[in-house]
């Protein structure tokens, strides 16, 4: 992942991923798994469609008065004890959160999966400021260790075998070999339950944020999430300023959505609901928590005809459904977020000129809208992307002169008709001339056209 | 309490790979732990609650830190049937992380603490909730390598509920 070179270069990622087949196997297999159990674990909702509508609706009226819903939940967190900060973008974010574990003398922070975190580079931030930042989360353990980024928003090793996994457990870590899960498993568990006491700081995200009462909440599963919230000393919590909700009475909505809509699962292991820093009369909990409240692009996408990308609750059920995620995995989108909500988010993120490639992303064949939790029209999105793109001048020469070419033949039934004799005597030496890029991929024009046939 | 809800939340929690079962009064209670858990095990039990100290009675081997017990043993602050969860709560010096850092949590659940809904039981604290309130349901897991299912990752492997 670079965020100097000029534009995300997706056809070559794709086109390098399509050719590795050990990476198709990984992703066909957890991809097919996750959609099965997603589609079970929907069958006990009896009105499935009214519950996404309730989740859209509430995501909405929050986005409706966003500014609001952040001072109330500025105040009550503040009230519960907790220190709350806004950063603009992710420089300011990175500086905060930096400067916070240096007039602590922190050395090492335990570090929860955090989107966001990724998104702003924070562990390379904090390495360059000699700050030893270990990912507590399976996943993204093994990744860290092999200095690889996310591919998947829930599970970020989803590209890695269990023998690759193996490999570099022993390597890196010098225990025995094993390609056994479980035994892996065991491994990060033991090495990594002395770093959760070491630790000075923990730094998680947060799934949403409550206005009502100032809480937080993460869902996981393994407890790594609820050991750095309350073990360290310090903890900092980063999250993006959309991630706000009303009031925990909404949670159970939620609750009902997010976890079925990731991994199949009814409800994950562990729901923590943080509120505040610990009291005096309480024995657990982080002495001090501070809150990064982070916009990095936030409000310009609110103002913008694309704001519904903000209702996102990072499910990643949009990418399990994806054909063009299915084949290509989540690397090949070359920045934070991959699948139908990543190239959108992205997009609007990181500006046309970076990121124009990416919309090509898509065949439009709406899956990923179909089992979006929060209805959110990606397909409608991501052709005003499209359609933004050739405003802008980021679309092809080619392209362009070929759609004008079309838009005008189409409407002059003359030039239709001329253009199609032409393709028919062409097709020989166009075929020829352009190899197998142009005959593979192009259809062969018919004897007789379709309107011919017909009359 | 119907018994309705407490037979939903004892096939939630089962589904969950949690394993729970009913007592039908807490005077068995003694007795169910003996018979439940390993004599030599160290076990954790802040014995804040009467249904704490009659557990305290069954223990061959008390410790007083948590973090190197092997087992905790404590009453939850409730039960939400829909979900089959437990949820805990750092309300009254309680340690949230009793129920995290032992490889076995055994849950003492009284029956009239289980909520039917999640909306239930959020509807009670969503205005003031404590410091920490952990919902848990089953036992540790992940499936991050290869979505192969590995119980106890961090938090412990094995969860008993006994709902009294």
């Amino acid at each position: 992942m670079s965020d100097h070179q000029t534009s995300l270069d997706f056809r070559a990622n794709a086109a390098r991923a399509i050719k590795n087949a050990s990476l198709r196997g990984a992703l066909r297999n957890a991809t097919d798994t996750f959609g099965d159990r997603r589609g079970s674990a929907f069958e006990v909702i009896p009105d499935l469609d009214e519950l996404r509508e309730r989740a859209s609706t509430i995501r909405l009226e929050v986005l409706d008065n966003l500014p609001a819903y952040l001072d109330q939940f500025t105040a009550a967190a503040t009230r519960a004890g907790a220190k709350v900060h806004r950063a603009a973008d992710g420089a300011e974010a990175r500086g905060m959160i930096a400067a916070l574990l240096k007039e602590r003398g922190a050395k090492m922070v335990a570090k929860g999966k955090s989107m966001v975190s990724e998104e702003i580079h924070l562990n390379a931030h904090l390495e360059e400021a000699g700050i030893e930042v270990v990912e507590t989360d399976l996943g993204e353990y093994i990744i860290q260790l092999e200095h690889e980024t996310p591919s998947h928003i829930i599970v970020p090793a989803i590209h890695k075998t269990r023998q690759q996994v193996g490999r570099l457990f022993a390597d890196r870590l010098g225990v025995p070999y094993s390609e056994d899960p479980l035994e892996l498993t065991k491994i990060a568990r033991q090495v990594l339950r002395d770093k959760f006491f070491a630790a000075d700081a923990g730094i998680s995200g947060a799934n949403f944020a409550f206005a009502e009462s100032g809480s937080l909440v993460l869902f996981t599963n393994e407890g790594n999430g609820r050991m750095v919230t309350t073990i360290p000393p310090l903890h900092i919590v980063i999250l993006s300023v959309e991630k706000l909700l009303p009031s925990l009475r909404e949670l159970p909505t939620f609750i009902r959505l997010l976890p079925r809509s990731a991994t199949g699962q009814a409800i994950t292991s562990y729901v923590s609901i943080i509120t505040g820093a610990r009291k005096a009369e309480e024995l657990t909990g982080a002495k001090e928590l501070h809150i990064v409240l982070l916009d990095n692009g936030r409000s310009e996408i609110l103002a913008g005809a694309c704001r519904e990308m903000l209702k996102c609750i990072r499910c990643g059920a949009c990418m399990n459904v994806c054909p063009v995620y299915r084949t290509v995995g989540g690397h090949a989108y070359g920045w934070t977020y991959p699948g139908p909500m990543g190239l959108v988010l992205t997009n609007l993120l990181t500006g046309m000129k970076k990121s124009h490639p990416l919309v090509d992303a898509s065949t439009l064949c709406g899956a990923c809208v179909e089992v979006c939790p929060v209805k959110i029209p990606l397909v409608e999105l991501i052709l005003k992307l499209r359609q933004r793109r050739v405003e802008e001048g980021y679309s092809s020469s080619g392209t362009n002169l070929g759609m004008k070419m079309f838009a005008r033949a189409a409407t002059v039934p003359g030039l239709f008709n001329w253009g199609e004799r032409m393709a028919r005597i062409f097709w020989p030496v166009v075929s020829r001339l352009g190899g197998k890029d142009v005959a593979g991929r192009l259809p062969r024009p018919a004897d007789r056209p379709f309107h011919e046939r017909m009359k | 309490m119907s018994s309705d809800i407490i037979e939903r939340f004892l096939d939630n929690a089962g589904k969950a790979a949690a394993n729970a079962s009913r007592l039908k009064s807490a005077r068995s209670l003694g007795k169910t732990l003996t018979e439940l858990l390993p004599a030599e095990a160290s076990v954790y039990c802040p014995g804040k609650s009467k249904l704490e100290q009659s557990a305290e009675k069954a223990l061959k081997n008390p410790v007083g830190d948590y973090a190197s017990a092997e087992i905790c043993i404590e009453e939850v602050l409730a039960g939400i049937a829909e979900t089959g969860s437990l949820v805990c709560s750092s309300d009254e010096g309680r340690a949230v992380q009793a129920s995290l850092l032992p490889a076995r949590h055994v849950a003492l659940l009284p029956a009239e603490k289980i909520f039917a809904t999640l909306d239930d039981f959020f509807a009670g604290v969503a205005a003031d909730p404590p410091t920490n309130l952990t919902l848990i349901t089953g036992p540790s897991r992940t499936a991050d390598i290869e979505l192969t299912l590995a119980i106890g990752v961090h938090g412990p492997g094995q969860l008993d509920i006994l709902v009294i």
